[in-house]
């Protein structure tokens, strides 16, 4: 066996077991699913805003509305401005006054410096975070609070969804947000999750200000915030019935800068938390969860260079055939026909229990979202995903390398 | 814990079904390839004792019937060429099997070419043969002659016959080969008998060939 072969087949032992995993991990643990704690107590819960310059007059009004709309009734709402003031502050002022609701304003930028400062003067003992492009479904609220009965309970999380998914990059990102309810539900069965996300998470308010506040200088403050909980020993749950929905990227390279974000943010907080890896004290995240993350890692690069490598041997090989007989067309279709002719080998067997099992997981996905599970219903979602995903988060990973090699010289403001 | 054991246990179970049928599928493809090849050394055999039988009763050669022979032995040899070639290409498990089957093949293909010559010296047929020894350790340019010779063999059908010759192997007849031809450094051609060492450009082909028959279609 030559190397290729031998580190295709530890690659394909690792997808598989990860596959694996989630599936086995779904089938033990169905019964604790979708079970959410019934609350004995409703505190007061705090739901906090951050609003700046780029945000839409549309998705704020809407946001507003779906907090006021939610049925949980002891809340209070608070729109938390970040950065230079324009249009979108006056109507952020309008929209406060209209409503009733507080407004704090900082002329730094960035989501934690406004988050912080609305915390300092957030009453409730919960509260709960929702980015001016999410909305809550009405009952969202509910679901969470009863898991704080729990004092270990730090933080949950929702379960998000893509909101009006329009074009391809939205139809991926909607079946990628389906994948993520599904693990992101189970992992918080075994205590992995390391994320606390934007949209719609809940936090202890005393616990959050004990721990000092969010990571102003932190690319991610919601994963910073995830990690900072459990390392003071505090758990992060999962409520799967409390869905909230959010505007995903419409343009590729907004997305490529969100994802640029979100995985540079994993490796600062990584480096950061690094006495969290392989610590026993940590349990599953830092014995299982985050070195799996790392290798993962590894295998998407790894996947993507191979990929690439392949492509463009083959793309140098059709030129150089197509140079040495001189332009003749037929000889060159012909051979190229002869390439695309099935070449069966042993990785057909995995490719195709890798794509059961990922369709498997979709479906899982689809029925514990509690959307419509035919496969034919939003076909074109599963198709874009199934056919791009992969290279993608290969494309992802590589621009944020390429960030992380060259941000020095960047200019924080101008890049985001 | 429980759960990742079981995980490992059914990954592993799905895995070894894996190799398991990949080795299965390695051991069916050679021996599809196998079967091509009895037939392909059915064919020669014939041929050889065709050839023997107007050898030894002395009867006028019909060239015809041999040249029909020698077309049919060609395109036999050409195609499981072809298989071997692609079945190199592809990710296997078993590399042993696919070296002795291509070993078995350069003999089958050695022999078809002795028999291509007894019945070209037989018949004068003006038809090319070409000899052609590769490396693919030691050789950088044998990707692109390999090229070049397919593009022509497309080209010539039938009056192009080529004989790729994988220097690598350790073969008593390939090395007896490179000793008579003085295969040092590659690639060597020995086209009609004539030896050419190192590349050989499109246009240098071309010329060769006019050269060694002027009623070639592209001359």
């Amino acid at each position: 066996m030559n190397f290729n072969v031998i580190s295709m087949l530890g690659l394909v032992y690792f997808m598989l077991f990860c596959s694996i995993f989630w599936v086995l991990l779904y089938l033990e643990k169905e019964k604790e699913l979708s079970g959410d704690p019934i609350p004995k107590r409703f505190p007061l819960v705090s739901i906090i805003i951050p609003v700046y310059r780029n945000d839409t007059e549309k998705e704020i009004e809407k946001c507003v509305s779906s907090a006021l709309d939610t049925t949980y009734k002891k809340k209070e709402l608070i729109l938390a401005w970040n950065g230079p003031k324009n249009e979108v502050f006056d109507f952020c002022k309008k929209l406060a006054k209209k409503n009733k609701v507080r407004l704090t304003e900082t002329e730094r930028v960035g989501k934690a410096v406004g988050m912080n400062q609305a915390l300092k003067v957030a009453k409730g003992e919960l509260f709960c975070c929702l980015d001016a492009d999410s909305f809550f479904h009405r009952d969202a609220l509910e679901h969470m609070v009863g898991y704080f009965e729990n004092k270990n309970i730090g933080a949950v999380t929702s379960s998000m969804k893509v909101y009006k998914a329009e074009n391809i990059w939205q139809k991926i990102q909607w079946v990628e947000y389906i994948f993520a309810i599904y693990l992101r539900k189970l992992s918080s069965l075994i205590d992995c999750l390391y994320v606390v996300p934007g949209p719609g998470s809940m936090y202890k308010t005393d616990l959050v200000k004990n721990l000092g506040y969010f990571d102003e200088n932190n690319l991610t403050e919601d994963m910073e915030i995830a990690f900072r909980i459990q390392d003071a020993g505090y758990k992060i749950k999962n409520s799967l019935n409390s869905f909230v929905d959010t505007v995903a990227p419409k343009k590729l390279w907004v997305l490529i800068k969100q994802r640029i974000r979100w995985y540079a943010g994993f490796c600062d907080n990584l480096k950061k938390y690094k006495h969290m890896l392989l610590n026993p004290k940590t349990g599953m995240l830092g014995m299982f969860m985050l070195p799996l993350s790392i290798v993962w890692v590894a295998v998407v690069i790894y996947s993507l260079a191979y990929l690439i490598n392949q492509l463009a041997t083959s793309i140098w090989l059709n030129l150089k055939t197509l140079w040495l007989v001189g332009f003749d067309l037929d000889i060159f279709i012909s051979r190229i026909m002869d390439t695309l002719r099935l070449n069966p080998t042993f990785m057909i067997w995995f490719a195709v229990i890798l794509t059961g099992i990922g369709l498997l997981v979709i479906y899982l996905g689809l029925k514990m979202s509690r959307e419509d599970v035919r496969l034919k219903y939003k076909y074109p979602h599963y198709i874009a995903y199934l056919l791009i995903y992969s290279v993608l988060i290969g494309i992802f990973w590589i621009f944020t390398f390429g960030y992380l090699l060259t941000r020095k010289r960047l200019k924080k403001e101008d890049f985001w | 814990m429980s759960t990742l054991i079981k995980t490992a246990l059914v990954t592993t179970f799905i895995f070894v079904t894996g190799i398991i049928f990949g080795l299965w599928l390695g051991t069916e493809r050679v021996g599809e390839l196998d079967r091509t090849m009895i037939e392909l050394e059915e064919s020669i055999k014939s041929a050889e004792l065709q050839l023997m039988f107007f050898d030894i009763m002395g009867e006028e050669i019909s060239c015809n019937y041999l040249e029909q022979q020698r077309w049919e032995i060609s395109s036999e040899t050409d195609a499981l060429g072809r298989e071997v070639e692609r079945y190199e290409n592809s990710m296997k498990l078993d590399e042993d099997s696919f070296f002795e089957l291509k070993e078995r093949y350069t003999l089958s293909m050695l022999r078809s070419w002795l028999n291509v010559e007894n019945i070209k010296g037989k018949c004068d047929a003006d038809f090319v043969t070409v000899l052609y020894f590769y490396s693919n350790k030691y050789c950088d340019t044998c990707e692109e002659q390999g090229i070049i010779l397919s593009f022509y063999k497309e080209k010539l059908e039938g009056n192009l016959l080529i004989y790729s010759i994988d220097s690598d192997l350790d073969l008593q007849i390939v090395n007896m080969l490179k000793d008579v031809y003085e295969v040092e450094e590659y690639p060597v051609l020995v086209i009609n008998r004539e030896i050419y060492t190192g590349f050989r450009n499109t246009g240098e082909i071309k010329g060769i060939l006019c050269e060694e028959n002027p009623a070639l279609k592209i001359c």
